[in-house]
């Protein structure tokens, strides 16, 4: 991709794929996810992860699965606060964006 | 290399961080093989490169976060450290918002976020800790080898406390002993003193002064008891105890 995605929507991505199952998800597939939309390695989701946890905008809890416990991560009441933020910025910022190479932008 | 190898070797490159954070992250990349699938177990490895580069972006975020925190400090924007809390808008957003866009606009996100991820220098950022591990062998090594001075330095001054103690504790036996003693005898010749009154009242006079007197010396050292195990010996061991502690109070503070 040409364009960087930066810290902040790296977490916006993550709290939106993680927001869609209500019951919370696990770490491989929100990796596939994110994956659908950015180019990321593998090695990349652990720490924004344990950051999202340590800003309380994830909790995770373990549950069985197939004979093993798999840790699930499920967006918390700040977390979606955190991502409506993101996602009216979002709106924001690429509406300017879009503006300017349209040109329907310019300087009074 | 397999996977049982890959997180094994994972583990011991993370014995610099906490064992619970190493736990998480353990736990986090075990489960991810086992969502992966066991065929798409040398995939993975592959997409995750070595175990050296994964525990170097964990542990590049850990430090990743403190470094962030004191340049913000430094910096004296207070309202910018809130990377940790996360800027959470009430239903004044407009002031939120402006916080929310000098964390995002904020160099120091944006380099911390490229050392994580775009693994520029994220060799680099590494070093810290390990000397930091480097610093605490060597203290350990200059106390083992001055042990004999310290370990007799330190006897020395135990010993004093101890016989400072035990002064102390008789001194403070010993008024009590006078207290009960003087009380004693002293309430003693005024019960006498009123006998010998009847005999020869000079003398039970004499008698009577005598036994008030003793009382009046035995309250006396009660006194004086009750003051050192009160006051002197608690401040004592307060001081004591707070003289153990500075040494490593200024250490950790060294370290940190």
């Amino acid at each position: 991709m040409v364009f960087n995605t930066g810290a902040a929507l790296l977490d916006a991505i993550v709290l939106a794929v993680v927001s869609r199952d209500p019951e919370g998800t696990y770490g491989y597939k929100i990796t596939q996810e994110v994956r659908l939309v950015i180019e990321l390695s593998e090695s990349t989701l652990y720490p924004v992860l344990r950051r999202l946890q340590k800003d309380e905008c994830l909790e995770v809890y373990d549950q069985a699965c197939a004979g093993r416990n798999r840790r699930y991560y499920k967006v918390t009441e700040k977390g979606r606060v955190q991502l409506n933020l993101y996602e009216s910025e979002w709106r924001k910022y690429s509406q300017k964006i879009t503006g300017m190479f349209e040109g329907g932008i310019r300087h009074e | 290399m397999s996977r049982v190898e890959f997180m094994k070797q994972l583990n011991e490159l993370l014995t610099e961080i906490s064992p619970s954070e190493r736990e998480e992250a353990l736990q986090y990349y075990n489960d991810y093989f086992d969502d992966a699938g066991e065929e798409n177990e040398a995939n993975v490895m592959q997409e995750l490169g070595s175990p050296y580069k994964v525990a170097e972006t964990i542990k590049a975020d850990l430090l990743g976060r403190s470094q962030e925190q004191w340049e913000f400090t430094e910096a004296g924007c207070t309202n910018m450290g809130t990377h940790k809390n996360p800027v959470v808008p009430t239903t004044d957003g407009q002031n939120n918002r402006n916080t929310y866009q000098g964390n995002y606009q904020n160099g120091a996100y944006n380099n911390q976020y490229q050392n994580q991820y775009g693994n520029t220098n994220g060799y680099g950022t590494n070093a810290a800790p390990r000397r930091d591990t480097g610093r605490i062998i060597l203290l350990v090594l200059i106390a083992i080898v001055t042990s004999p001075l310290w370990l007799s330095v330190g006897g020395t001054l135990l010993g004093l406390l101890f016989a400072v103690f035990a002064v102390l504790v008789s001194l403070f036996v010993a008024f009590i002993a006078v207290t009960f003693a003087c009380i004693l005898s002293g309430v003693l010749l005024f019960g006498i003193s009123f006998a010998k009154l009847f005999v020869s009242p000079l003398l039970g006079f004499i008698t009577m002064g005598i036994g008030v007197l003793l009382v009046g010396i035995g309250v006396l050292f009660m006194g004086i008891s009750f003051w050192i195990c009160g006051t002197v010996i608690p401040v004592l061991f307060r001081g004591t105890i707070e003289l153990c502690r500075k040494p490593f109070h200024r250490k950790g503070g060294q370290m940190a």
